[in-house]
């Protein structure tokens, strides 16, 4: 049993002084909100259609829009995205394996993402291009209040799993991000599994590092005691999904062979380049077995955390080296 | 290097727990109730047991569980067979959140397709649990190979279409799983757009009934045996889902039972699926609630938890249940100063100071000085009579006698007595009770206020108040062991990050307490609020609450002693504020006191509600109640109610002045006429 490498996939930083020109796709689609490194990159990426998806969670109403073709999400990811991806497809008259298409994580709804990864691949695309946007800092620092209103545990569609009854030697890993009560939601959802947190290190700044222990630190009582490993804690880049995957992946290798995992839950709660870290760990290794995704869902998000742009990054993701 | 020793309080979760640590750390509720106690597991009335988060329901239903019943029989060497006969029951124990239930939702499907399709899996789910506590008294032999085909067969009958490959127990449970999966496929799939269409092939209940009857058929030792199946964390159940659950219990049938395991507000209706009936209590369920029941007997609450203590100490001791004599060195493990009015520890706490610039006597002489020039203050008339007055009741021996006869002069103050008489009568008591004499009303004075003296007095003199004692924490954790556990785990850190060997060698310094104790406070806070929006407003009321009795605590002339409670009409409430003050009864922050008050005017019956104790340490409250304040409807609304912040702001304002020299909420105005009849000691 040995770890699966994730790293072969392209990783590039784009300078923001640059014109972006040596890159150019058929459609680009970013999620809006209120972040200055949202929309400055949505202006900046060549692409023959841009699409904005207007999350629900974001409570934009019709004149607070941005120009340009706006397509809204609701808070059903499955149903949302397959009816964007029509959205796409009729659009374009073309299917959407044959469209190439860069998507902008930055502004996006977790589950939306991940579904959205995961849609991609059921639909046989082969490759996908991903830009994320680190910010300068967090407006609050670590008391950045990001998700907003109550909070409700859930797979994430798609994600499910096979599941097993038996639940003496579950194992959650969390992608601890800042939002101590989403942590905490999900902890205590599985309060009955083992559970490890993978901390971005390094981090997007040299000061986030610590904001991010400092919340996860708050959740530390639900996070609890691990009955079968002393294993707690790992630390894979906050800003590169590949490098996340192969940390999944190793941590599952390194616990499978301490004692099997009766139920894998995954659930990515720090930056949208480690989600997406999470989906790609799913795709190569988690389908049609006992590993599922959760995700603390809110019902409102706040519109602008962050400030600035610090860099840009693009990954590419090709589903056909997964397998 | 030395290694930091562990931390015996470490887990503080049930859930954290092995099976063995469950058996090994299981302590029964009081020592003649043993463990057929508060949940009867071997009766087959269907039983909630309810509570707030960490009142044991879940280390109590997994005690229930058939492989902890299993590591019982092992450890007193009885066979299983007639452990279980002993027992009179098997328990088959599920969590609902490990289905994770909510993915039988949404994908464009109707509710009705995933009703049925939840139950269902839920019932294959349930039955794989069953079919291997069976499975294991296979492999242990206790029933006969030949008996294995012949149960599968029946087995087989359950199920609404033909399968002829279920030849035994095992194969019937890898049939089932095989069940499972297809329809763990169709749900996944149904995300991608695709039909599910899922043959449903069991009717509802045929395995949850039918499974323990043919068990209960085919071996003898089982024929008199109930199946209980104990469902634990129901919260996690949306209200179809636990229609469906209801619907069972109401249709029981046969060898088998339920126990629900649920919190406070976890149970969402008592609906079922049987012509729209609703399960009635005491007909077709009883109800446990688990901390209630502990509060309402503190002696045998205090046993439980000093034997919990004991047993996290010595786990393997070989006395598993430590009597009184074997649990009260528990006390001497921590350091508690005396606190009594006469005790020398406030002498010595300020030796260095020079008596005549006492805070509380400085902070008199200001106010008697405002009060007299602004007419409030009858019997008194200037600084040469103030002077004589502050020597009167001067104890400079006795620092809480001193503060205890200042609270005798603002209660007359307030009345508008004259206070030179006052001080004179209260010296007068006060020596009395210094040289030994009994007086009974002056006796019960000091009694029933010298609680928020000393409270004053430390804050004063810049010193922490003091929460310590593990008959105090006792009485803080409200019935919810795992408040208890958790206290201890963080004084357990404190004092070994500060050098102490805890329930080893010494006791455990004030300060290790003091550091422990609201370090646990805080968690135990941010663990029990609500999510959300919801939570912000529960912890804003509990803020304000708190804020109101510290400033009573704290005032020259409190409303009420030791106050931590008040009564309110609950009918009378705004429903934002009643919704409010629910959520924080039912997430255990607000703690409803039995059988309510009577009011002393109207004669009807009011909630009696108090704040948490643990929340004590956060605002300096005290931990014994003593006063409720009745506060009217409007009030509550104040408190409880996010949107009338501004509103509460004025009214806390006044609550301040009110209980303030020299004014008490009045406005300045002549000298008061003197009260011929003052009462003593209100």
């Amino acid at each position: 049993m040995t770890p699966k490498e994730y790293n072969i996939f392209y990783k590039e930083e784009l300078l923001a002084s640059d014109a972006w020109r040596a890159h150019a796709w058929d459609v680009f689609a970013s999620a809006y909100n209120s972040s200055e490194r949202v929309q400055l990159v949505f202006d900046r990426v060549n692409a023959k259609r841009k699409y904005w998806l207007i999350h629900a969670e974001y409570d934009y109403g019709d004149d607070e829009l941005p120009k340009g073709d706006c397509f809204r999400l609701e808070a059903d990811e499955a149903q949302s995205i397959m009816a964007f991806v029509k959205h796409v497809e009729e659009s374009t008259d073309r299917p959407i394996d044959q469209v190439s298409m860069c998507v902008d994580l930055t502004g996006f709804m977790r589950p939306h993402l991940l579904f959205l990864a995961l849609y991609l691949h059921h639909r046989g695309v082969r490759k996908v291009d991903v830009l994320y946007t680190e910010p300068d800092g967090y407006r609050a620092k670590e008391r950045t209040t990001f998700s907003q209103g109550a909070v409700a545990v859930r797979q994430v569609a798609g994600f499910e799993g096979v599941n097993s009854p038996d639940h003496a030697d579950d194992l959650l890993i969390i992608g601890a991000g800042y939002d101590h009560r989403l942590i905490k939601a999900v902890a205590e959802h599985k309060d009955k599994a083992d559970k490890i947190q993978i901390f971005g290190l390094p981090s997007l700044r040299a000061d986030m590092y610590q904001e991010n222990v400092l919340n996860a630190y708050k959740a530390e009582d639900a996070i609890g005691v691990n009955k079968s490993t002393d294993l707690a804690a790992f630390f894979a880049p906050a800003n590169d999904p590949f490098v996340t995957a192969s940390v999944l992946s190793e941590i599952v290798c390194r616990r499978r062979r301490i004692k099997p995992i009766s139920n894998l839950y995954l659930s990515p709660l720090a930056t949208k380049a480690q989600a997406l870290g999470f989906a790609l760990y799913f795709i190569g290794e988690g389908m049609n077995a006992s590993t599922n995704m959760l995700f603390p869902v809110s019902s409102r998000y706040t519109r602008e955390t962050s400030y600035g742009l610090s860099r840009v990054w693009l990954y590419t993701v090709e589903y056909p080296l997964f397998l | 290097m030395i290694n930091r020793p562990d931390n015996p309080f470490r887990i503080t979760k049930s859930n954290d727990l092995t099976d063995e640590q469950i058996n090994q750390l299981w302590v029964s509720v009081t020592e003649d109730d043993g463990i057929t106690g508060l949940a009867w597991p071997a009766s087959p009335t269907a039983m909630y047991i309810l509570g707030g988060k960490g009142s044991g329901k879940s280390h109590l239903m997994r005690y229930y569980s058939f492989p902890v019943q299993v590591i019982r029989y092992q450890e007193s060497g009885t066979p299983i067979s007639e452990g279980i006969k002993s027992d009179g029951y098997v328990g088959v124990y599920a969590r609902c959140g490990g289905m994770d239930s909510s993915r039988f939702e949404g994908k464009a499907l109707d509710e009705e397709k995933w009703s049925a399709l939840f139950a269902y899996y839920f019932e294959l789910w349930v039955a794989d649990k069953t079919l291997a506590t069976v499975e294991t008294l296979l492999d242990q032999r206790v029933i006969a190979p030949e008996t294995d085909a012949i149960i599968a067969g029946e087995i087989a009958t359950l199920l609404d279409k033909d399968v002829s490959s279920i030849t035994s127990i095992v194969n019937a449970r890898e049939y089932f799983a095989d069940l499972r999966r297809t329809l763990d496929y169709a749900v996944n799939n149904a995300a991608f757009g695709k039909k599910l269409d899922a043959e449903i092939l069991v009717t509802r209940g045929r395995l949850f009934f039918g499974l323990p009857k043919v068990f209960c058929k085919h071996v003898d030792f089982l024929k008199q045996i109930i199946f209980v199946y104990l469902l634990d964390e129901f919260e996690n159940f949306a209200v179809n889902r636990q229609i469906y659950i209801n619907t069972l219990l109401r249709e029981r049938e046969g060898p088998t039972a339920f126990r629900i395991g649920s919190r406070l507000y976890g149970r969402k209706t008592l609906q079922t699926l049987s012509g729209g009936e609703r399960n009635l209590k005491d007909s077709e369920y009883e109800d446990l609630f688990l901390d209630e029941r502990f509060r309402q007997n503190a002696t045998k609450y205090r046993a439980f938890a000093l034997r919990l203590v004991s047993r996290r100490l010595d786990p393997i001791a070989e006395r598993r249940e430590p009597n009184d004599n074997g649990t009260h060195h528990l006390f001497d493990f921590f350091e508690r100063p005396n606190m009594d009015w006469d005790s020398r520890y406030f002498l010595d706490a300020t030796a260095k100071h020079d008596p005549a610039e006492r805070y509380h006597l400085t902070n008199l002489r200001d106010k008697l000085q405002r009060g007299v020039s602004e007419g409030f203050v009858v019997g008194i008339h200037g600084n040469k009579e103030i002077g004589e007055l502050i020597k009167t009741i001067s104890f400079p021996e006795h620092p809480i006698v001193e503060k205890l006869c200042i609270l005798h002069l603002f209660q007359k103050w307030f009345r508008s007595a004259n206070l030179a008489d006052a001080a004179h009568f209260v010296r007068e008591r006060a020596e009395a009770k210094l040289s030994g004499e009994k007086d009974k009303k002056f006796d019960e004075f000091v009694d029933k206020h010298k609680s928020d003296m000393i409270a004053q007095w430390l804050r004063a003199n810049s010193k922490k108040q003091v929460y310590a004692g593990l008959e105090n924490f006792i009485l803080m954790s409200e019935g919810l062991p795992r408040a208890l556990i958790t206290i201890l785990k963080h004084i357990y850190d404190w004092a070994i990050y500060t050098g102490e060997d805890p329930f080893k060698r010494g006791k455990i310094s004030v300060d290790s307490q003091h550091l422990g104790v609201v370090e646990a406070a805080d968690l135990f806070l941010e663990q029990m609020l609500p999510d959300g929006e919801d939570g912000v407003r529960v912890g804003s009321a509990i803020e304000r609450l708190c804020l109101l009795f510290r400033a009573n605590r704290f005032s020259d002339k409190p409303i009420e002693t030791s106050l931590i409670a008040f009564s309110v009409d609950q009918l009378a409430l705004d429903p934002e504020a009643r919704r409010v003050l629910d959520l924080a009864t039912k997430t255990s922050l607000v703690i409803s006191v039995e059988r309510g008050q009577r009011e002393r005017n109207s004669k009807g019956v009011t909630s009696k509600l108090e704040v948490n104790r643990m929340l004590a340490p956060r605002r300096d409250l005290p931990i014994a109640r003593r006063g409720v304040a009745t506060f009217d409807a409007s009030t509550v609304d104040l408190i409880f109610m996010h949107s009338k912040a501004a509103e509460f702001e004025v009214f806390a304002k006044s609550w301040v002045n009110k209980m303030t020299a020299p004014a008490f909420g009045k406005r300045a105005r002549q000298k008061r006429r003197q009260v011929v009849h003052p009462d003593f000691f209100e």
